[in-house]
């Protein structure tokens, strides 16, 4: 999940779209008014940041409106929060490997 | 376990911490942390020098290495390297992880492993962008979820 967190900011028109969305909920139509593409490709952005859970939608009426989930976002912590098990893990083995050396 | 952010201005990190006694000497839970040969059997296959300024890597999978570098030692008591993975080098993030070591009472070795993030200095700018408001709301909700589970 955190690396497809990374994979969908990683494209500069993406994270642009994650970072319009942050000042506050919009439409579609009123997100393309920042960007010089097509509302599909807006669209595509779109579904892809959902899919990362970086990108909320509420619909009301006919209108839908997106908005950024601030809450998925901090990289640091998704990058470190891969460690989080691992360094317990590698200390049960480094206690083996002290009660083994020099036998 | 404990965990902690930094916020400044222009300078932001991650870091975890880990901390245990072991009933061991300082002397050889040292040899255990530096030495390539114990290294490579309780944390990833390397060909660590314990020296500042050496790089070196840790095997990570059959493919990728995570690149390192020694960036201080002070012996018998703390050694400190630079740890990028693939996915700290894809998204331009530093992280460095230190190894503390001090004597016990007991005899033994109190253990403190540090491992810390930051982006690198030329990814700042970008991150900068983002409205502090939503990475600060972010940041609570994600420490909040962490508490509730």
């Amino acid at each position: 999940m955190e690396s497809e967190i990374f994979r969908v900011l990683a494209d500069p028109t993406r994270r642009a779209v994650f970072e319009r969305l942050a000042s506050g909920e919009m439409s579609v139509g009123a997100l393309k008014k920042g960007f010089d593409i097509s509302q599909p490709a807006i669209s595509q952005h779109l579904a892809q940041l959902r899919k990362a859970g970086l990108v909320a939608e509420r619909r009301e009426g006919r209108n839908t409106f997106y908005a950024a989930n601030p809450a998925a976002l901090d990289p640091l912590l998704a990058w470190i929060d891969r460690y989080r098990n691992f360094w317990p893990d590698r200390i049960e083995r480094l206690k083996t490997v002290l009660k083994e050396m020099d036998q | 376990m404990s965990e902690s952010k930094h916020r400044k201005e222009d300078e932001e990190s991650r870091s975890i911490a880990f901390e245990c006694d072991l009933p061991e000497p300082p002397d050889k839970v040292w040899r255990a942390l530096t030495t390539p040969e114990f290294v490579s059997e309780w944390l990833l296959p390397t060909d660590l020098v314990p020296e500042a300024g050496e790089k070196f890597a840790f095997r990570d999978s059959p493919e990728t290495e995570i690149e390192c570098e020694v960036l201080s030692v002070e012996p018998q008591r703390s050694i400190s390297f630079g740890w990028r993975d693939a996915e700290a080098r894809r998204n331009r993030l530093n992280s460095t992880v230190t190894f503390e070591i001090a004597g016990t009472d007991r005899g033994g070795t109190h253990l403190r492993i540090v491992h810390e993030v930051r982006y690198e200095a030329q990814a700042v700018t970008a991150i900068a962008t983002i409205p502090r408001v939503t990475a600060t709301a972010a940041n609570d909700n994600l420490m909040q979820l962490r508490l509730a589970a």
